[in-house]
């Protein structure tokens, strides 16, 4: 089963995105980057109000935060190394971020290395896993957009 | 993923495990039984924190055995334990009745090859390069793969199933087992290698040290003077099978479950909410109830936090039920992505010798951990049903709840 592309999110800057989340959230998430902030506003269009398997789709998470976060610890010995970047560095940051904000309570996966080696699509290996629900977020291998699938369900939607 | 009435029952036909303890069973029961050595000063990496803050390392002739590195001489340090761990689970679970196309191979890690593109990555960020230009972060991720490993598991053992890497923080080799028998359970596989590795990076020891949680000796799950984790490193693999095809099994993974705090960025939920669901959920599935439950392998970190959390979640859902309980992380250290298959495998272990492993002998029980905790020396008797319990950053939870093969 091929799950429906509900949002493909063009967000080379993060400008021009449609701002349903609210400017506090995005203020926390200062540390991440661009396409994982433009992925929370979006995110609602999405869920409704069930509580999926949450499945993030990417190869290896933010290039951007992993770079500021190694910048902070190049120096004395890393002595000065930034917790808050730190967190963010895990390719699962954004997942995290995206259940923290929705109260999603479900299920979190996030796969990396899916299509390097004879695999099937992304999309398809969520509907394998079995989930009544599934909310898959692909983050392209370019970072400039992320594709946002629409919830699939094995039961009738509430 | 998330428990919707009983699971199907996923047979364990083999295990492989590689820690700081060694490698394989023989060495990791001598360490659980005997003792083990303290953690000590990496000898891999080198940052302000190293002899304040002592790590648990693979011994370096665990590296020295066959099978050796990997077609193309690509046999990074990560990629190389992985390559053991799995080499070894799959020689025990022998001749598998599946094609190539119907074996998957999932593999959970946090940091993949950080420890090899750090020092490609510092030369970038120093702004080395010869027009001084700010370097590409694509160029120089190049070299951080996390889905290396797994490929190149699939390739070594020409697996041409699904393949991939799982990374959900610490949660990693337990989602990595979740996702494995969600695959197998939805008959889009027959047989799945299943586990978790990660190793020693300077990326992560700088970050657990400014997040004030690594400990100045050897950690203390659950006691009054936990100060903190100790970074570990290792692999721990599983060979899952949707049919024992007639043999018998190391044992069964009955359930399985994730849940998300959905609270903090790195820490848990102070309830342990998010954990106690994702324990009910395993055991649902399993189709057991607390009192079945002979062992729990707690996630026991010995952070303050992550212990009060997983506490609190294990009184929710036992009660005042005197289930042992342990950690084994003052043996082998906090192993991140291979934490939870290295918890599982052991599990299998304790269920196979009747041995629980002990939890730690340093200090005295902290009084708000009010659990049953297993003496230093471990618990010679029969355990059938074992739960593990995984957690991690962004408030991902684990539960996988295994029996051994009788009925």
């Amino acid at each position: 089963m091929t799950l429906p592309v509900l949002a493909d999110a063009v967000v080379r800057d993060g400008s021009g995105f449609p701002a349903r989340g609210d400017a506090a959230m995005l203020r926390a998430l200062m540390a991440v980057d661009n396409v994982f902030k433009s992925l929370l506003p979006t995110t609602p269009v999405a869920i409704d109000d069930v509580s999926p398997l949450l499945w993030v789709a990417t190869e290896e998470g933010s290039r951007t935060v992993d770079l500021a976060y190694w910048r902070t610890a190049e120096g004395d010995g890393g002595a000065y190394a930034s917790p808050q970047l730190f967190a963010s560095t895990l390719p699962s940051a954004v997942a995290a971020e995206v259940a923290r904000y929705f109260r999603m309570s479900g299920p979190v996966v996030v796969v990396t290395g899916v299509g390097s080696a004879p695999s099937v699509p992304p999309a398809e290996m969520a509907s394998l896993l079995g989930a009544h629900h599934v909310l898959a977020l692909v983050l392209h291998p370019d970072y400039a957009r992320a594709t946002i699938l629409e919830v699939a369900s094995r039961d009738p939607l509430p | 993923m998330s428990a919707r009435g009983p699971h199907p029952p996923i047979a364990i036909l083999g295990t492989g495990l590689v820690s700081a303890l060694g490698r394989g069973a023989a060495a990791t029961l001598r360490g659980l039984r005997e003792g083990s050595a303290p953690p000590a000063p990496p000898r891999t990496i080198v940052d302000a924190f190293d002899g304040g803050r002592p790590v648990f390392e693979v011994p370096d002739d665990v590296f020295l055995a066959p099978p050796l590195p990997l077609p193309g001489g690509r046999g990074r340090r990560g990629t190389r334990l992985a390559l053991l761990a799995a080499h070894d689970a799959l020689a025990q679970a022998g001749p598998l009745a599946a094609a190539p196309e119907r074996i998957a191979v999932v593999v959970g890690t946090t940091v993949g090859g950080m420890n090899d593109a750090e020092d490609w990555i510092a030369k970038f960020t120093r702004l080395e390069a010869p027009d001084g230009a700010a370097p590409s972060g694509r160029i120089a991720m190049r070299h951080l793969p996390l889905g290396e490993t797994p490929r190149l598991l699939a390739r070594r053992f020409r697996f041409r199933g699904p393949c991939m890497a799982v990374t959900t923080a610490c949660t990693s080799g337990s989602q990595a087992i979740a996702v494995g028998a969600d695959l197998l359970a939805s008959g889009a596989v027959d047989v799945v290698l299943a586990g978790g590795v990660d190793v020693l990076s300077r990326i992560t020891h700088l970050g657990f040290a400014s997040l004030g949680l690594l400990a100045g000796g050897r950690c203390a799950p659950f006691m009054a003077e936990r100060a903190g984790l100790n970074l570990g490193e290792g692999a721990a693999f599983l060979v899952l099978a949707r049919e024992a095809a007639g043999r018998t099994p190391r044992a069964w993974l009955r359930g399985w479950s994730s849940t998300s705090d959905a609270h903090h960025a790195t820490a848990p939920s102070p309830d342990g909410a998010g954990t106690a669901s994702a324990m009910r959920d395993a055991l649902e599935a399993a189709r057991w109830s607390p009192d079945d439950v002979d062992w729990i392998h707690a996630h026991g970190t010995a952070t303050p936090t992550n212990d009060a959390a997983e506490v609190a979640a294990i009184a929710s859902v036992f009660g005042a039920r005197p289930v042992p309980v342990s950690s084994t992380k003052h043996h082998c250290g906090h192993t991140l992505g291979a934490a939870g298959a290295l918890a599982a495998v052991l599990g299998v272990l304790a269920m196979e010798e009747g041995f629980i492993p002990g939890n730690t002998e340093e200090g005295t029980q902290d009084p708000a951990c009010a659990l049953h905790l297993v003496p230093p020396a471990g618990l010679a008797r029969p355990a059938g049903r074992v739960l593990v319990n995984a957690l991690g950053f962004g408030g991902v939870n684990v539960a996988l709840a295994l029996s051994g093969v009788a009925p």
